[in-house]
């Protein structure tokens, strides 16, 4: 250890670790990095993980460089933070990519519109809701009166219409409002009190956000309902008050108080609030119509917009009828005018001095008007007010021109001498805009300084964090900024919500960060030219009401849109946002270090997206050449598909020779894509949308095979997740393959069985659970009528859990008195399960990883676990090619690790027996065998060495095609003294497998000591992924929970145990599975996860049953004999604990609840009650079973010591491990070579194949 | 057996490494071959460089009495009368001789030949040659007696320091790797000479590559390798054809092999051919071009010395290095440490470019001035214009400007400057070089060069290079400079490898002397050296212009108008700066501003 001193803090630190380690492991700093890579070697790519060393000149990359004594070090001086900032910088000047769309971009609340319009497109309405009320509590109204800034920015409008957005989120809050709403849970409450004067949406936004942080918001409102301008600028024909009411009332519900007709100036003071409270959010809005400035206006009749639409929907009687001139473009003056078509006028005339297109109003809202007869007077504008006894008469106009633009860019309307002209009318409303009525600010009587105004009328706040110059008084919306639009008041409303939180907690004046968004604008203009290619499709349209029908009532004109309408509009989003945006570490570090991606912006790298890979999608633009694809794929997965390409400014990693990805050697386990730390290489998903959305985390072991590998399913509902592999713990050090990470592809989309079936007039059809078991009841009483107990059979596939094997086997042992339990799968795979019985007392692994880990040598026979378990092959790859390990390979076929193997012998097929019974012979000639171990440990050696230890080497060499002097070789290494030797063995691998192979393997290592030896052992690896759990549990016919053979003592252990007399095993009903299914003796079957009639022996077997329960996923050829079908969960809904080849006993929870409504230990609980009349079918619970479970198995989650149990003795009868002679095949196997398929067909092949799914 | 026939007849050697190839010594050496066949009777063999590429192809007659003459600039339709003259009629010719009888003896008379003591002299595909004059003696004298700490003494003692660039002591570098742990080591010539305008390396191999292998051979035996690379770019193919010959000629005469000279020592030299990638001179990068892998440098330590080739052990020198090997271990440390100064001994070779009037390579002691190599040895600026300042180091090095001539040839005094000693390159500058230009240039190289894995070389030197573009094109602010100059400065202390760490060099030193030349690009929007073509405009002079439509004739874009024997004007608009027009024009009266 050494001393150094890191940010002026002295430390002792190992000086074999990096800086970087070092301060993540002592928590002093999280030195930011993009290329470091903890099961990497140092790269040194990004450079940004910089820090300061005295006395050097350079900048060091703390992930690649040692400390030395006495070393000095700084992590955040200002020349570190100043070349970081530079590198993102630089990083970020050729990153040609969007962080969001433009849509989220351009709304003023930051809702993400891409993440809900996804959701909505997949009917996850509630989720959507819950999405877009974190940035905006008002879907439902924003739905209606939104002034969709969104749709002005969507890409879409290059090619065809922008997306119908805010039309969906209206269906997506409505949907949601009618049915179950969501709500949140706000924190517990924290006592601050915060004042909100003005109700309308700034103020109810910013007390949402605060209710929901457990702070106490009181809402002053002078009206005498809540809404503001929603409620009363607003005509009810655009948002129908009911509308408006359900979202405040949400709101409201939360905890937030209201005090109505409250007027702050009147009711209340500034003064009272600020003593009362400990900050006042001043949002009052714009409520006064602004005069038009012409002589008269005060007469009778002349009404102010925003008055007047106030008093209608007050209900108060304006009296508005007969011709009616509106003035101004802006939406209240279409709001007006319309509004008094509806009361009854008989024409609305709308001046406006400016022509229709520099209308400020919303597009839409000037056609409705055009719709409904609205007259438009364009270039004309008020010039006085003509009355009569004080009553208006006439308004006098003037025509206008549009001379040189102004200072917002339109063309400043300038009158036209001796134009004018006159227009008779009875009312004239003016709508020409508001401001914010201030006197309740301004009459405060306080000594203090008073709140500071603005020359337009409004009050000064701080941009971003609304404070006044009045301490903790906050203020924002149209009283800050003018009148604007509802979601600014609600985006200011968060903000000031935020500031005010942070302003309570610390004292200070904060703004909520925004977040970092790359823009492809940043770099280059947007056009049309930059699209991808998508087909053109047109905008749903809104159904309305007709403009004859609308112009006589309130009634809302928008109708809203159908279903199929919201799916067709949702898709039509082109997901322009990236799919890494929530979990991009550059996104991260850019907005912490307040990047500007336009410093440096130059010359820029432009690639297309490469979609062709079935898996994974590869966007160059997006990478920053970190290399950690290109260093996992090369040396942890010794793949290497990717590469870094060209020099310079134009390097880029790709898939070598210019291929598509999955052209290459590429075996798709998208381990690529979990280290990416931006979104350059992603996952495909299997949903039509990518999201990305934030997902639930749920710890999970794959299901594909049996390395047991931790996934971390990825979950926003039940049918919408993904597998990664991040967790970092053993087994797998969050590897995975392609099944792994890409096999649930499988589990979602159609074909699952939902709900469950039963079979009526020779159909089967959808059933209640109640039907259901009321049949099953039936189905096994009438065959215990007809033929007594034990007729029944039960399998199960060894993907199912521990828990539901053990309970399954319990009940066919106990309330179906049978011992006629097991799996097809094991009967199709042709495998002795029970090879090793008589040599080893159980066919199982004889040791562990750690004991892999620490051996010498590595000896493969009829395996190949680079492609049959992979993860665990990449490590035996890893091991042998960098780790130093010796290897011997003996398999007929070139398998992904005889390359790197010290000796590959490659038998005939199926000859592999002769090839082990010569090397064995060798191997006692050469005196490896270990006599020690041989008299001590085992028994009948002499007797084997008789027979097997005799084989000729030259007959073995003939037989087998393997060259004499190799099989020496192979026993010269072998008989090493001393050498550590792990043997691999795939129990279900057939394509090398041997007659005898696996006993005379066992043989071999018991010839050498290599089994019950310190670091030596024999490894039995299966495909399926709990094979090992189901011994372990007793789920065979031959085993007993704990993986006992039967015997009496054992069998009376278990009858104490279970309470029950066990006769089935008593009975001498031990027999082959097979054998007993054969026999005809079997007349039932429940079958849980199986297709045996994939088989057409057997589905002739299973045809003559006369009953059957099968439970699935999937209809299979055993779903459609059955006579119930039940829905079984994946083990992505299911929980437990599943056992793999090493003991490891794991746990796995659900995510989200099972389809059916019930899980599947739920059935076989539910099942084994009904068929004993529940006497002795307890509910099983999870911890029913934990407890019991834990009579018989290691405790679940540790590192099992597998070696453990063969140290001192064997698991057989003596304790000694059992010579036998065996039978030997000496003719080659025919053996077709499995077909070789392209990627895509072979992974789903495989899949399907594990699925069983046709 | 060369020497024998000297004696009687006369010893015509045609310099046929690739300067001499290039300005056609082969036809030359075919014509000789042909008098040859018609009976004359003469020894012809080729030689490598002697360092005057300026005056190729130049033919080397020894009269067999001691007495040899060099010519210059030998076409093959001048070897008849040479022949004639020279061989048959022992006449030399005066008026085609570059040195022999008093001329141009500067260009050597300043020289100190250690390195280059044979380039030019012997024939490079004779072994014989090479140990006539004394080659394989350092070898033997090893090998006979001393021990590796004895041969690493002498290396120490010699002063030499590491010639490609970098310029740590030899001596320590073999100390460093000698006292590793382990069997294996390796050793390896870095041959990947890239620097633009630099070819020292290259004539050292076509010229005399057996005094690299020997300088190699010692280095094996100093640090204990049995096995070494010389990785040599692949497009230097005469430089690998001679050092393959070389190879198996050593090994036939038992130099290298099992075994070397009877001894327990064995050795083995493999040349292994670069792709052409600059970055691959770095020593990481190298290594891992070597293994196979992409040529990438990766983070050191560990030093190659630590953990090089295939992890082992690995001393990396350059060509030049070695090539000074053989002749400190003949003549020993102290004799080499005779030459320099305190912490620069011996002597350099120096790659002589740009606009020197003598350009080639020349063989100087440490100490002598920059002002000295150009005036003195290389006989001062071409045209006699004003000398504005040199370039030294390459891509990686910076300009020292005129005002700074005096400095010495010395690591310490030239790294004073912002330049570096480097690899031995000298770009020379005069007055229509433009600085922002000359920074582009080089800038341009390391950017296409850089092997894109650390962010600061990858897009930090790609932006300074826009920056510089944008400069050149008259777009530049002064923001831009700003930006420049700090990015520079960024991309120096954060980049991984030597290239990007010493790529902003060139821009930063020509900042420094020549602020005032980016100023006015940017200010002004006028390049004074006229070489910026986007701020140069080209006006015909109305009082010189004859009228002779030249100009108009090689306009490619027809923007000269004019009638014959009338004044002719270019129209700006059309003008693409091609500078054709000035280049053509006889009158001078094609004006640039």
């Amino acid at each position: 250890m050494i001393n150094i001193t890191i940010n002026d803090k002295q430390i002792t630190a190992d000086p074999n670790k990096t800086i970087l380690q070092i301060c993540h492991e002592n928590k002093l700093d999280e030195i930011p990095t993009l290329c470091y890579d903890e099961k990497l070697e140092p790269f040194g790519a990004c450079f940004l993980c910089v820090v300061e060393v005295e006395g050097m000149p350079r900048l060091l990359p703390s992930c690649a460089t040692k400390p030395w004594d006495g070393m000095k070090i700084q992590t955040r001086s200002p020349k570190v933070v100043d070349a970081r900032k530079t590198c993102l910088e630089l990083i970020v000047s050729n990153h040609y990519a969007d962080c969001f769309g433009a849509c989220r971009l351009n709304c003023p609340a930051d809702v993400d519109i891409q993440g809900y319009l996804s959701l909505t497109y997949l009917g996850k309405y509630h989720d959507a809701v819950q999405l877009i009320k974190e940035k905006n509590p008002f879907p439902s109204v924003c739905g209606r009166v939104c002034t969709r800034k969104c749709e002005l920015a969507c890409r879409r409008k290059l090619i065809d219409d922008a997306v119908g957005i805010d039309y969906l989120k209206r269906f997506t809050a409505d949907k949601d409002m009618m049915e179950d709403m969501w709500t949140p849970e706000p924190k517990p409450r924290n006592g601050h009190k915060v004042a909100i004067v003005g109700g309308g949406p700034a103020g109810l936004t910013a007390a949402y956000y605060l209710v929901l942080e457990g702070y106490e918001p009181t809402v002053f409102e002078a009206l005498p309902e809540l809404g503001g301008m929603l409620r009363y600028g607003i005509p009810e024909y655009r948002l129908p008050k009911a509308i408006l009411d359900k979202e405040i009332k949400w709101i409201t519900d939360l905890g937030v108080e209201v005090k109505t007709n409250t007027r702050l100036g009147v009711d209340i003071t500034l003064e009272q609030l600020e003593k009362e409270y400990e900050s006042v959010f001043v949002g009052l809005g714009a409520q006064l119509a602004k005069s038009m400035g012409v002589s008269n206006e005060h007469v009778q009749n002349v009404l102010g917009g925003v008055d007047f639409l106030r008093e209608v929907a007050m209900g108060t009687d304006t009296g508005v009828k007969g011709r009616v001139v509106v003035v101004g473009g802006g939406n209240t003056a279409i709001d007006a005018a319309r509004t008094s078509l509806r009361l009854g006028a008989d024409e609305v005339i709308l001046l406006y001095r400016r022509t229709r297109k520099e209308m400020p109003a919303n597009e839409l809202e000037i056609v409705a008007a055009e719709e409904e007869g609205i007259n438009f007077k364009f270039l004309a504008a008020p010039s006085n007010i003509i009355s009569s006894g004080g009553k208006l008469k006439s308004i006098e106009c003037i025509e206008m021109e549009l001379g040189e633009p102004d200072a917002s860019g339109r063309r400043r309307p300038v009158p036209k001498k001796g134009s004018e002209f006159t227009l008779d009318c009875d009312f004239v409303i003016s709508a020409i805009g508001q401001e914010a009525d201030l006197k309740g600010i301004e009459n405060g009587d306080s000594e203090d300084e008073e709140v500071e105004l603005s020359k337009w009328h409004t009050i000064i706040a701080a941009e971003g964090s609304f404070n006044t110059n009045r301490p903790g008084v906050f203020a924002g919306g149209d009283v800050v900024t003018g009148p604007a639009d509802a979601i600014d008041a609600i985006a200011a409303g968060r903000m000031a919500a935020y500031a005010i939180q942070r302003y309570i907690e610390t004292g200070h004046y904060e703004r909520l960060r925004p977040i970092f968004a790359s823009r492809k604008d940043n770099l280059k203009e947007f056009t049309v030219e930059d699209m991808c290619e998508a087909p053109t499709s047109q905008r749903s349209t809104m159904p309305e009401m007709s403009p004859q029908d609308r112009v006589k009532t309130f009634q809302e004109v928008e109708l809203g849109f159908t279903e199929e309408q919201v799916q067709f509009e949702a898709c039509r989003c082109m997901e322009c946002g990236c799919d890494a945006s929530l979990a991009c570490k550059l996104q991260d570090y850019c907005g912490e270090y307040n990047v500007d991606q336009t410093k440096y912006r130059g010359e820029f790298k432009r690639f297309k997206e490469d979609k062709r890979h079935p898996y994974i999608t590869l966007e160059p633009n997006k990478c920053i050449n970190c290399g950690r694809c290109v260093r996992t794929c090369a040396d942890i997965l010794d793949v290497a598909a990717l590469g870094f390409v060209n020099r310079g400014f134009k390097t880029i990693v790709k898939p070598a020779m210019e291929k598509a990805l999955a052209e290459t050697n590429c075996i798709s386990c998208g381990n690529c894509v979990d280290v990416c730390p931006t979104g350059a290489i992603v996952n495909k998903l299997p949903y039509g949308r990518s999201g990305p959305w934030v997902m639930e985390k749920v710890t999970n072991v794959c299901n594909f095979c049996s390395v047991g590998c931790n996934v971390e399913i990825n979950a926003k509902a039940a049918d919408l997740f993904y597998v990664t592999g991040s967790s970092n713990s053993e087994p797998n050090h969050g590897e995975l393959c392609v099944k792994g990470r890409y096999g649930y592809q499988q589990l979602i989309g159609g074909g699952r069985i939902r709900r469950p079936l039963i079979r009526k007039g020779g159909e089967l059809v959808p059933a209640t659970w109640d039907e259901v078991w009321k049949r099953y009841e039936e189905g096994l009483k009438d065959l215990r009528v007809e033929y007594g107990g034990g007729k029944m059979m039960v399998t199960a596939s060894p993907k199912l859990t521990d828990e539901e094997l053990y309970l399954a086997g319990k009940m066919a042992r106990t309330t179906l008195e049978t011992n006629s339990i097991g799996s097809f799968q094991r009967l199709v795979s042709g495998a002795d399960y029970h090879a090793l019985d008589g040599i080893l007392g159980t066919t199982s692994s004889t040791c562990g990883s750690k004991e892999v880990e620490a051996a010498d040598m590595l000896l493969f026979v009829n395996c190949d676990p680079f492609k049959e378990n992979p993860v665990l092959g990449f490590k035996l790859k890893r091991m042998i090619k960098r780790g130093g390990k010796q290897a011997i390979v003996i398999n007929s076929s070139d398998i992904g690790l005889s390359r790197h193997a010290t000796l590959w012998l490659d038998p005939r097929r199926g000859t592999s027996t002769t090839l082990l019974n010569g090397i064995i012979a060798q191997v006692i000639r050469e005196g490896g065998a270990d006599a020690d171990f041989i008299a001590q440990r085992t028994e009948d050696f002499e007797t084997f060495k008789a027979s097997v230890g005799t084989t000729d080497i030259d007959e073995a060499a003939s037989v087998t095609g393997v060259r004499p002097e190799k099989i020496e070789e192979c026993a010269r290494l072998l008989s090493r003294k001393g050498l550590k030797v792990v043997a691999f063995y795939n129990l279900e691998s057939r394509r090398d497998r041997a007659p005898s192979d696996l006993r005379a393997l066992a043989s071999l290592m018991l010839t050498t000591g290599r089994i019950g030896t310190d670091g030596n052992g024999l490894v039995v690896l299966t495909e399926h992924a709990n094979s090992r759990g189901m011994d372990m549990v007793g789920f065979d016919q031959l085993l007993l929970p704990g993986g006992e053979g039967i015997n009496p003592k054992s069998v009376g252990k278990l009858s104490a145990v279970w309470n029950d007399d066990l006769d089935c095993l008593k009975n001498g009903n031990v027999g082959s599975l097979q054998r007993d299914f054969e026999s005809g003796d079997i007349k039932g079957a429940i079958i849980l996860g199986e297709n045996p009639a994939i088989d057409p022996e057997l589905a002739a077997l299973v045809e003559k049953l006369e009953f059957l329960v099968v439970a699935d996923m999937f209809m299979t050829e055993t779903t459609k004999l059955a006579d119930i079908v039940l829905p079984l969960n994946s083990y992505v809904e299911d929980e437990g604990t599943v056992t793999n080849w090493e003991g490891r006993r794991q746990r796995i929870s659900p995510v989200g609840k099972p389809l059916s409504g019930m899980t599947n230990l739920e059935i076989v609980t539910r099942m084994m009650q009904l068929s004993d009349g529940g006497v002795r079918g307890a509910n099983y619970t999870h911890e029913h079973l934990a407890k019991e479970l834990s009579e018989f198995l290691p405790e679940s989650n540790g590192t099992p010591d597998t070696a453990a149990n063969f140290k001192l003795r064997f698991p057989t009868a003596s304790g000694k491990a059992r010579f036998e002679i065996y039978p030997v095949q000496v003719k080659a196997t025919e053996v077709a070579y499995p077909k070789v398929l392209v990627l895509e067909e072979r992974t789903d092949a495989k899949l399907q194949q594990l699925f069983g799914v046709r | 057996m060369a020497t024998e026939t000297a004696k009687a007849t006369k010893t015509v050697m045609v310099g046929l490494a690739t300067c001499g190839i290039s300005a056609g010594g082969e036809k030359v050496f075919e014509a000789f071959q042909e008098e040859l066949q018609n009976g004359t009777n003469f020894v012809l063999r080729e030689t490598g460089c002697v360092g005057m590429c300026y005056r190729e192809v130049l033919v080397n007659i020894s009269n067999g009495d001691g007495k040899s003459y060099l010519y210059g600039e030998v076409t093959p339709e001048r070897v008849k009368r040479i022949v004639e003259e020279h061989i048959k009629g022992d006449q030399p010719i005066e008026e085609w001789l570059v040195s022999g009888e008093g001329k141009e003896v500067g260009f050597f008379d300043n020289q100190v030949r250690i390195v280059l003591r044979n380039c030019g002299v012997i024939d490079p595909g004779s072994i014989d040659e090479y140990i006539e004059t004394g080659g394989y003696e350092a070898l033997r004298k090893v090998l006979s007696g001393m021990t590796d700490q004895d041969v690493i003494k002498e290396v120490l003692e010699s002063g030499l320091r590491g010639r490609g660039g970098g310029g740590f002591p030899t001596g320590k570098k073999w100390e460093l790797t000698n006292k590793q742990p382990g069997k294996k080591k390796y050793i390896i010539c870095n041959a990947d000479e890239g620097d633009p305008g630099a070819f020292m390396d290259r004539s050292i191999l076509e010229g005399d590559p057996h005094s690299v292998l020997e300088g190699m051979i010692i280095a094996g035996y100093a640090i204990g390798a049995d096995e070494a690379y010389i990785y040599c770019r692949a497009e230097y193919p005469k430089a690998v054809a001679r050092l393959r010959l070389a190879i198996s000629q050593a090994k036939r005469k038992g130099f290298l092999g099992e075994k070397i000279l009877g001894t327990e020592f064995s050795f083995n030299i493999k040349v292994k051919e670069g792709a052409g990638a600059f970055v691959c001179g770095e020593e990481t990068a190298l290594i891992a071009s070597i293994e196979g892998h992409r040529g990438m440098p990766r983070i050191r330590p560990p030093f190659p010395a630590q953990s090089g080739l295939w992890g082992k052990p690995t001393n990396i020198n350059n060509v030049e290095t070695y090539a000074n090997v053989p002749w400190i271990i003949t003549n020993g440390g102290k004799a080499y440490a005779a030459y320099g100064t305190d912490n620069s001994k011996g002597t350099k070779v120096f790659a002589m470019a740009g606009k020197v009037r003598r350009t080639g390579l020349v063989e100087v002691p440490m100490g002598i001035s920059i002002h000295d190599i150009i005036f003195n040895v290389c006989g001062g600026i071409h045209n006699d214009r004003e000398f504005k300042a040199v370039q030294m180091g390459g891509p990686s090095g910076g300009c020292i400007p005129a005002s700074l001539s005096d400095t010495q040839i010395d690591y310490q005094q030239i790294n004073k400057t912002g330049a570096i000693m480097g690899s031995g390159g000298m770009v020379v500058m005069d007055e229509t070089t433009c600085m922002v230009d000359v920074a582009k240039f080089f800038l341009t190289f390391t950017q296409a060069e850089s092997c894109g894995k650390c962010t600061f070389c990858r897009i930090g030197t790609k932006r300074m290079l826009e920056i510089l573009e944008r400069i050149t094109e008259g777009k530049g602010t002064f923001e831009d400079l700003e930006t420049l100059e700090k990015l520079s400065e960024q991309v120096k202390i954060a980049s991984l490898c030597g290239l990007g760490q010493t790529a902003p060099n060139p821009v930063l030193s020509t900042i420094r002397y020549f602020r005032e030349e980016y100023e006015a690009h940017i200010r002004d929007k006028k390049c004074p050296a006229h070489v910026c073509a986007s701020l140069v405009t080209y006006y015909i002079d109305d009082e010189k212009c004859n009228g002779c439509t030249l100009c108009a004739r090689a306009c490619p874009t027809d923007a000269i108008k004019g009638e014959k024997k009338e004044l002719h004007v270019i129209d700006q608009d059309l003008c693409i700066k091609c500078g054709k027009c000035f280049t053509v024009c006889n009158q001078f009266a094609v004006v640039k501003d």
